[in-house]
């Protein structure tokens, strides 16, 4: 592993802030989408596919991963709630791994 | 990293390469003779170590920047393709980074205003995962490489020092006197920057050049540029030697 410069520890340290935002943001979509889901689901994969770049360019491989993983889901044909959650919490959980939360 | 306790981000360029690459023909095969799309042709210099980086994401850009500016390279970042194309008028580096997914004017839509197979810059552009058919599209729009976004950025100065090295050694080979090919490389120059050399030759200043064609002080630059660029030349008197040893008839 490359020993990170005092440069990308704070761009590290603004990538927390705003993905630990972005796992929020998620978990409240899945709580409230049922008011207009169409748009609901483009937010989650707006922030998916923000959050799988970032994350990548980062190192932070599984993160990235699964951040891969919901933007793929949200491209396929709707397949209900329950496999949505289990995606989301999926993610939920990479973040808390990768941020220690 | 204070502000994390999980998961390190860590960098092995490696395991995330991909295997599928799509260089179908180096830049300098395709050069073109005229300008394209109200562009004019820059090419990349030989010994430029500049990166245009273009993604409107933060923290994206700030990452790629410092991880080039830390292995070398001279950075300048975009936070959309506007705020590029307004600087790629008059300015060439050695590489250009492109993302893909941008709002407002997509990466495809600033190749496609750059007309890139012109530009003669190599471009390589970020995209999703798996998105090949985007990356097809990049390629046919005059992309060099493409690269999945979600690289580590040490994998990604990897892979743009390895597309130098491709673009460099497809270039043609300077002759014994340390310079570029002159004819050819003269047959690339417009009419105007003709004029334009012919007064360099005749030692015109910008501001005589401007009056002599009846044009602005920096168009005249603008034109000068690119004779420099196209030459492969690093200074006027770079560009004398070169027309001299070419025999060129004013």
């Amino acid at each position: 592993m490359s020993a990170l410069s005092p440069a990308l520890q704070d761009l590290v340290c603004q990538l927390r802030a705003r993905t630990l935002e972005d796992r929020k943001r998620l978990l409240h979509l899945l709580e409230t989408m049922d008011g207009d889901r169409d748009e609901a689901l483009s937010q989650m994969g707006r922030i998916a596919h923000r959050l799988a770049g970032s994350a990548g360019t980062f190192g932070f491989a599984r993160l990235s991963d699964c951040a891969a993983a919901l933007e793929d889901f949200l491209s396929q044909e709707w397949r209900g709630p329950a496999p949505l959650r289990a995606q989301v919490q999926q993610l939920a959980i990479a973040i808390d791994g990768a941020f220690g939360v | 990293v204070t502000c994390s306790h999980g998961e390190k981000p860590a960098y092995h360029p490696e395991e995330e390469m991909m295997t599928l690459r799509l260089i179908e023909s180096a830049p300098a095969e395709r050069l073109p003779q005229t300008e394209a799309h109200g562009f004019p042709i820059l090419h990349a210099h030989e010994h430029s170590d500049e990166i245009f980086i273009v993604d409107d994401d933060p923290v994206v850009r700030g990452a790629l920047a410092t991880r080039f500016t830390e292995s070398g390279f001279r950075v300048k970042s975009f936070k959309d393709g506007d705020s590029f194309l307004a600087l790629a008028r008059t300015e060439a580096p050695a590489c250009l980074i492109l993302d893909i997914y941008m709002p407002g004017r997509s990466g495809l839509d600033v190749l496609d205003a750059l007309g890139a197979e012109e530009y003669g810059v190599p471009v390589v552009v970020l995209t999703g995962r798996g998105d090949i058919q985007t990356a097809i599209k990049a390629i046919r729009l005059g992309a060099f490489d493409f690269i999945e976004k979600r690289w580590p950025a040490e994998a990604i100065v990897a892979r743009v020092r390895q597309d130098l090295r491709i673009v460099a050694s497809s270039r043609p080979k300077p002759d014994e006197a340390g310079l570029p090919p002159a004819d050819e490389n003269i047959g690339l120059l417009t009419p105007r920057e003709r004029d334009v050399l012919k007064q360099i030759l005749a030692a015109a200043s910008t501001k005589e050049t401007a009056i002599t064609l009846g044009i602005s002080p920096r168009t005249v630059e603008v034109h000068r540029a690119h004779i420099l660029a196209k030459l492969g030349a690093r200074s006027v008197a770079d560009v004398a030697r070169i027309v001299r040893r070419a025999k060129w008839k004013m």
